[in-house]
């Protein structure tokens, strides 16, 4: 994973909004997209500003939040799984549902698996044992089943919601 | 640029249409009146933007210093010449262009197309909703039935679906139909006489269009092949001839006196009738009777023209005119308006009355007829492929000239435009100006909606009328409307779906649209209360001929011009890919439910990968390979099914049976005499990976789930084991260990109360026998294996023999463990009323 480390070097990356936030390559090279740029010259890389117009300074951070708290854990022990586990719920009690969906749209832009996987699941947490409408009202879907269709598809599907409530 | 107003927008009252170029506005009713375009514009909004902002900024919004001409002249010849733009640098060439000393061309064609503005000046022919007639077909029904050849093109209802799309076409400023009815074979015969019954379907739809639309212009076809039995436009003689009556002359004279004297007898009855021409005749005046503008003979028999027009003129209808199809090609690209008229012959072609496709002097025949006869149309059909004719007659005949594009030119501009082979849009239009550029006046198309409204710029424009919260009476608050601008009649007419119509005459044309007059009915002053109205329109390009740009456009931050937006944030956010890795997170049930929430979830989830997933997983201990074999051999391949169709051990819970049994309790001096209801539960907890958890317990569900796992301790006497499924049998076997150690078989039957649930299992047998120390010892892996192929009451341990229980065999239902605490399992006893006896 660490290649011969440069520690004085940092990328610098410009959200949307706000200021340039400084990063270590480390954690740039977990970011698929830009772990490309830096990867076709690396000199150009430290010295210019990688514009990210998709990305909000909030997102950017809570993404840089994320990856140095677990490569930080990572490479201590496995006693930190406790702690890890209560920064991510903490991390996750943080962002309002609306901004939960757009910081996975943001990491999903600069392609960062780990979080990508982590937000994927926590999206994934939201939808179990919910009930239809409630997962409607959550994400803001429009049924766009007409009632006999949505009769129809809930019959066909009746298995799944055996002992779901009733909306 | 028809930018010709100098001042960039007006708004009077409270209304305003406004455009990117121009801003022209208009006093429109007492409310607030927002319009704004569609974002279907086909100029990017981009480029309005930039020439908006700068001709804020340009020459035309100098102020002006109050110079006198001949102070500017002075001005001038002192040297102070005033600043304008400079001279255009000139383009560069890419590189690599060769150096070539320029062609010495006095004439450059080229330099007469080389902007719109030129082109559009110099542009020979025309295309407009006026040159169109809209081809319909009716029918008696209600419903209006698709044509299959012919996609966009129905049967229409003659009350309902007719009606309403003549609205539709006059909207756009089609006012000609000429209509096709389809009869009934039921009134079918080989002379067809329901032709000329008067209260047929044809009349009676011109009567009730012409109640409607006064100022309609109404063709009718006259021919006989929806009629007549046989498909033939003319009476089929025993042999197969189509008669020509040679005396023409003496039959038509005849036929009509006949059809008078009859018709004053009684008008309703049909006049029973033994010639052709006298069919012709009477169809004629009856349409004509029932208000048709143009009769439009399409039966291509020699002589019938000058018939006709003798024969209206007799009656009275010198004013009725006759669009003859002079020249009507034996052609095959008739095929799918037969299949609308359901007209096909029934046998023979039509060759021995209509033209040869090789043949083009025979046109000038059938014209000078024609002409001569009293024709005041000559029509050429089919269209496109007989370009030639339509110029023939238009370079040999003064009269108009009309052109039939027919429903085979029809379907394969829109076969070739559904295969995205071609543009249908461009090349129908082009088709039609083709039409027009070889000579005709008219044109009878199946796109004349579709032309029309691709004049008019756009298709549909939404009137939105927001109701304010105080009135009540406006229940609605949004409204489609109709919008048309026509280039001949300076209005705007708006019309929508609750009957409101409401017109703005334009009285001044003058680039402006200041004078605007509003009729306002009775039905909309209710309306008048709405706060807003909101509009969207787009372009309408012929308004550019007046050197004004009508397209409103919102004053401010447009709707129209962001892209659509899907309201869900989910579906904004995340892509599909990684709707795809949410629900590979998902349990199959989160996934069934998923598939209620709407249809891009439905058909995600239809994504066989997770479906895969979750059999594998369900039926890891059958193996990979043999999950192939049933799913090929059982489930047409489709894990969706297998997963939904094969009884499946569930594993997100526990499967419980409940059962009671009665005691008699000791009596205590024959004062009490009671009855114990004991009450007891068989718990199985199921694995994928082929062992499972039993337990024996009075406790409830809520209090055994938290031990129902491999570290329970033995004080929670837990015990584990392996099961087989096959099918829907499940066999399970556990051993009890200890001082004599026993072993539990246990026989279960799978089913479910819905597809796919298998929440139910039934007890088949449940055996306990004693086994052997040896047994016992090597069976700690694998006690399935042991006790496979031993009889119910074999028993291997004397003391304790097999024993086939008949007790406490209720059947198990399936709690999830999300439900173990609220499951009505864990209500005490005394509650279960249904179990105590008595």
């Amino acid at each position: 994973m660490a290649k011969t480390p440069e520690p004085k070097r940092t990328i610098s990356l410009k959200p949307c909004d706000g200021d340039v936030i400084e990063v270590s390559p480390m954690i740039a090279k977990q970011m698929q997209t830009i772990q490309s740029f830096i990867e076709d010259d690396s000199f150009i890389a430290t010295t210019t500003i990688i514009p990210l117009p998709n990305v909000t300074a909030f997102q950017l951070s809570k993404i840089i939040d994320y990856l140095n708290y677990h490569s930080n854990s990572k490479a201590v022990a496995d006693n930190v799984k406790e702690s890890t586990k209560k920064f991510d719920e903490e991390f996750l009690k943080e962002l309002e549902h609306d901004k939960l969906k757009e910081l996975l749209h943001a990491a999903n832009y600069l392609n960062v698996k780990e979080v990508l996987d982590f937000l994927c699941q926590a999206v994934a947490d939201l939808i179990q044992d919910k009930s239809v409408k409630f997962v409607r009202k959550f994400f803001g879907v429009v049924n766009d089943y007409s009632v006999e269709e949505e009769e129809d598809i809930r019959r066909t599907h009746a298995w799944a919601f055996e002992g779901v409530e009733e909306d | 640029m028809a930018s010709t107003l100098p001042n960039a927008s007006f708004t009077l009252n409270n209304a305003s249409f406004s455009d990117g170029k121009t801003y022209v506005g208009v006093p429109l009713m007492p409310t607030n009146l927002k319009f704004c375009s569609s974002s279907k514009s086909r100029q990017s909004s981009h480029l309005f933007a930039v020439k908006a902002s700068n001709s804020q900024n340009g020459p035309g919004f100098l102020k002006k210093l109050g110079l006198t001409d001949a102070q500017c002249e002075a001005a001038v010849v002192a040297g102070n010449v005033p600043h304008a733009p400079p001279v255009p640098p000139k383009p560069a060439a890419p590189i690599g262009t060769p150096v070539v000393p320029s062609l010495p061309l006095s004439r450059r064609p080229r330099r007469n197309r080389r902007s719109p503005v030129l082109r559009e000046a110099f542009q020979e022919t025309s295309l407009s909703p006026a040159n169109f007639v809209y081809p319909l077909f009716i029918h008696e029904g209600e419903q209006d039935t698709p044509i299959g050849a012919m996609p966009g093109c129905y049967r229409l209802g003659w009350r309902h679906g007719l009606v309403e799309e003549v609205a539709k076409a006059r909207d756009v400023g089609v006012n000609s139909v000429v209509l096709f009815p389809k009869i009934p074979d039921a009134l079918k015969t080989p002379t067809g006489v329901e032709a000329y019954n008067e209260d047929g379907l044809a009349p009676r739809t011109i009567r009730l269009l012409k109640d409607k639309y006064p100022d309609l212009v109404i063709y009718t076809d006259v021919a006989l092949d929806p009629y007549s039995s046989d498909g033939h436009d003319g009476i089929v003689r025993e042999d197969g001839v189509i008669m020509n009556d040679e005396t023409v002359h003496q039959l038509c004279k005849q036929a009509v006196a006949q059809y008078l004297n009859v018709l004053k007898r009684n008008r309703k009855k049909p006049v029973p009738c033994g010639s052709y021409q006298q069919v012709i005749f009477s169809k004629t005046f009856r349409e004509a009777r029932a208000g048709a503008d143009v009769v439009s003979p399409s039966d291509m028999m020699d002589g019938r023209v000058g018939a006709i027009r003798a024969a209206l003129d007799a009656e009275g209808f010198q004013h009725v005119s006759i669009m003859s199809y002079t020249a009507k090609y034996a052609s095959s690209f008739y095929g799918p308006f037969r299949e609308a008229l359901d007209s096909n012959p029934r046998f023979g072609d039509k060759k021995t009355y209509q033209m040869n496709p090789a043949n083009y002097r025979e046109a000038l025949t059938e014209m000078r007829e024609d002409e001569s006869e009293g024709a005041d149309i000559l029509l050429v059909k089919p269209g496109l492929p007989y370009l030639d004719i339509i110029r023939l007659l238009r370079d040999n005949s003064p009269l108009p000239v009309a052109a039939y594009q027919v429903s085979g030119e029809y379907s394969m501009i829109k076969a070739g435009g559904s295969l995205k082979m071609i543009d249908e849009e461009k090349v129908m239009m082009e088709s039609l100006l083709c039409l027009r550029r070889a000579g005709a006046d008219i044109i009878l198309t199946y796109f004349a909606l579709q032309a029309a409204r691709s004049l008019c710029g756009e298709k549909r424009c939404r009137l939105a009328l927001k109701s304010e919260p105080s009135d009540l009476r406006c229940t609605f608050s949004f409204v489609n409307a109709n919008y048309q601008v026509s280039d001949s009649f300076p209005f705007v007419n708006f019309s929508c779906s609750h009957g409101l119509s409401f017109r703005f005459w334009i009285r001044s044309v003058e680039y402006s649209f200041k004078d605007f007059a509003l009729a306002v009915p009775s039905e909309l002053e209710s309306v008048l209360r709405l706060k807003t109205v909101e509009y969207f329109v787009t372009r309408r390009p012929w308004l550019d001929l007046y050197g004004v740009n009508v397209r409103p456009v919102a004053p401010f931050g447009s709707a129209s011009r962001k892209p659509y937006v899907d309201s869900a944030l989910i579906h904004r956010c995340l892509p599909d890919e990684l709707l795809l890795e949410v629900f590979a997170r998902v349990t199959s049930y989160d996934m069934g439910r998923a598939s209620c929430v709407c249809r891009k979830w439905r058909y995600t989830i239809r994504n066989p990968v997770f479906w895969r997933n979750a059999c594998l997983k369900a039926w890891q201990v059958s193996g990979v390979v043999e999950n192939y074999k049933i799913l090929q051999s059982k489930y047409d391949v489709s894990w969706r099914k297998m997963w939904l169709l094969r009884p499946r051990l569930r594993t997100d819970g526990l499967y419980v049976s409940r059962n009671t049994y009665i005691r008699v309790g000791v009596a205590e001096w024959k004062i009490t005499n009671p009855v114990h209801v004991v009450c007891y539960f068989r718990y199985l907890r199921f694995f994928p990976s082929g062992r499972f958890l039993y337990k024996n317990s009075s406790q409830k569900v809520k209090d055994v789930v938290k031990c129902m796992n491999f570290r329970s301790s033995k004080a929670d006497s837990v015990f584990g084991g392996n099961y087989t499924l096959s099918d829907d049998k499940v066999e399970a076997a556990v051993l009890y260990p200890g001082a004599q150690p026993t072993v539990l078989r246990i026989r279960l039957r799978l089913r479910g109360t819905t597809t796919g649930a298998n929440n139910r299992m039934d007890l088949v047998s449940l055996v306990t026998s004693g086994v052997d120390r040896n047994e016992a010892n090597a069976s700690e892996e694998d006690i399935l294996g042991v006790v496979e192929g031993w009889q119910d009451d074999e028993t291997h341990n004397p003391d304790v023999p097999a024993v086939s229980h008949k007790r406490g065999m209720t059947p198990f239902v399936f709690v999830p463990f999300g439900e173990v605490e609220t499951s009505v399992l864990n209500l005490p006893v005394e509650k279960m009323d249904y179990f105590v006896p008595g």
